[in-house]
């Protein structure tokens, strides 16, 4: 569905990216702050330039037009600039639709609408709201472009346990409907437990897998330079930072 | 739609045209009530249809450039007088008037003021579009702008420096009706409506327009551009007047929600309604003397300027 030969994006010192992205695969994209998660996901959307050579389906991604890509690809960005005064319902009627299609109406989206509880924000201007109920309006915006590809930046941030674990339930639907979903996160344990595959950023180079070859306690703990342990409980295994060693820590405390 | 959508709808359409059709009726008739005698027709047709024309289509067009300065930028804050656009026209065109130009000479003079005070703001901003950056530079070309006017009033003739002040505060009443601007003013009414799903998705962002298929930069410019020749139009016409590029979208969007397709045609409207009220207000509230128009709509734009931004920093505090 979406293929990377040799990918390598000149704001990045990665080694090239060659990976093969296929529809019902959902991959986490992990790595510390800065390592290029975003840089990675705006390439792949079309917005960067990059050496080497992307393809959705068939088609290299730049023979296709801004219209078509916008088609492709839903991109959650992270947002942290001043926000338009729209209402919510304003915003989602916008945002959800790609020029060339027509406009998103409010009774198509009742259902993701619910999910994320956003109904009773509908009246709300989004510069009134809080940075989880944000998040949520323009999550529900990217998934009722209903593109076959879905790009999210952090799609987790700000959001409280409750509604991470909706979001996630929600993603895990996209995608067993033939979606494929990437998203850079930072919850490692979110990660291991909805994620099909993860993509690592280490700093000099990439490693993708399937979560269960890449989401060990080893080479995470390297990733992030934090030791890890596996656990097992409610029949499921997590992944628990140790103490980090005394020099890490601020001394005195 | 739901019938409470419906109605609300038409009442808003209602408001908008019933306050257009007072302030016209006011800017012709007045008077009426204190000799319950009509204008005479050369009166009418001669001094106050011409000003009422004017004063309705400047009022419109400084409204369009307000919104699709706000739409492009992201910012409700910004509008041609705030960005220094009005200021970098008013300078241009002050030049061509000390210089004695034709009237068509002024005009072209204001309107190319204004593109370049619009170029210099974009250049400056081009490598790292952002709103708080592009209305600082704009503050900042603002104040560049009025020190060279400053400088100009200064070394002007003193029999010239009288009509030179009122038409820096905006004045209507020197200024003739050309018979271009109606049409002028519902064609470019037609190309900001024809573009409001661009400025709708301009409005996002840029990078989050570029995801939704919008050629996000050149539309930026383009928008800048096209409210820049608006900008430059109503300045030339008219002087530098302040506050109706950013009061009437900025009231509209409170009222009845940022949708473009709505808010572009509802723009051209009051703002028109507005600037004609203010103008009337400004010829006969102190009759015989006549007051400069621009200092109306200050007078009523500045404290709603001041509680725009204490209203947004309630709502930083709040969130």
């Amino acid at each position: 569905m979406l293929r990377c030969t040799q990918v390598q994006c000149p704001r990045l010192k990665l080694e090239p990216l060659t990976v093969r992205f296929s529809a019902g695969q959902h991959w986490a994209l992990l790595g510390p702050n800065g390592s290029g998660k975003t840089t990675l996901l705006h390439t792949l959307a079309g917005l960067l330039p990059c050496q080497g050579e992307i393809r959705i389906g068939d088609t290299p991604l730049l023979q296709l037009n801004a219209m078509q890509r916008a088609r492709e690809v839903a991109l959650l960005l992270q947002e942290h600039g001043q926000r338009f005064p729209w209402r919510v319902s304003e915003y989602l009627q916008v945002a959800a639709s790609p020029l060339g299609q027509p406009p998103c109406h409010i009774d198509q989206a009742r259902d993701i609408l619910r999910i994320l509880e956003l109904e009773d924000l509908l009246h709300r201007r989004v510069d009134h709201l809080s940075g989880g109920q944000w998040q949520r309006v323009q999550i529900a915006a990217v998934l009722l472009q209903d593109s076959p590809i879905y790009l999210l930046d952090e799609p987790l941030n700000h959001l409280d346990p409750r509604h991470q674990q909706q979001l996630m339930q929600l993603l895990e639907q996209y995608r067993l409907k033939g979606g494929l979903i990437l998203s850079s996160m930072h919850d490692i344990n979110q990660a291991f437990g909805r994620c099909t595959h993860a993509l690592l950023f280490y700093p000099d180079r990439l490693l993708a897998g399937t979560a269960a070859e890449v989401m060990q306690a080893e080479p995470l703990s390297r990733l992030y330079g934090l030791p890890l342990e596996k656990l097992s409980a409610q029949g499921r295994e997590w992944l628990l930072p140790a103490d980090l060693p005394a020099n890490d820590t601020v001394s005195g405390h | 739609m739901p019938q409470a959508k419906i109605r609300s709808h038409r009442r808003f359409w209602a408001a908008l045209a019933l306050l257009a059709v007072c302030s016209v009726c006011l800017a012709l008739f007045w008077g009426f009530w204190q000799q319950w005698s009509w204008p005479k027709p050369a009166i009418l047709t001669q001094l106050r249809l011409p000003r009422t024309l004017l004063a309705f289509c400047t009022g419109s067009l400084l409204s369009l450039a307000g919104v699709q300065m706000q739409a492009a930028l992201r910012n409700p804050l910004a509008d041609p007088y705030i960005l220094g656009t009005a200021s970098g026209a008013g300078v241009f065109a002050l030049a061509a008037v000390l210089m004695s130009w034709p009237v068509w000479a002024i005009q072209a003079a204001g309107m190319t003021g204004a593109i370049v005070a619009t170029i210099l703001v974009l250049w400056i901003n081009l490598r790292r579009p952002d709103p708080l950056r592009t209305l600082l530079v704009g503050v900042g070309l603002a104040a560049g702008f009025s020190a060279l006017i400053t400088l100009m009033l200064s070394l002007s003739p003193s029999q010239q420096l009288n009509s030179l002040l009122f038409w820096l505060m905006g004045d209507l009443s020197s200024a003739s009706s050309p018979v271009w601007l109606v049409p002028l003013t519902l064609a470019t009414l037609f190309l900001a409506w024809r573009q409001a799903r661009v400025l709708d998705v301009l409005s996002l962002g840029l990078t989050k327009a570029s995801t939704l298929g919008l050629d996000a930069r050149r539309s930026l410019l383009v928008t800048l551009a096209f409210a820049a020749l608006l900008t430059g139009i109503a300045v030339s016409l008219a002087g530098p007047i302040g506050f109706v590029g950013l009061l009437i979208p900025h009231i509209l969007r409170l009222w009845h929600g940022s949708l473009h397709q709505e808010l572009v045609p509802a723009s051209a409207l009051l703002g028109g309604s507005f600037l004609l009220l203010a103008d009337t207000l400004a010829q006969h509230l102190f009759a015989p003397y006549q007051l400069p128009v621009g200092a109306v709509t200050a007078l009523a734009g500045a404290p709603w300027l001041i509680w725009l931004l204490w209203q947004r920093r309630e709502v930083a505090h709040g969130c």
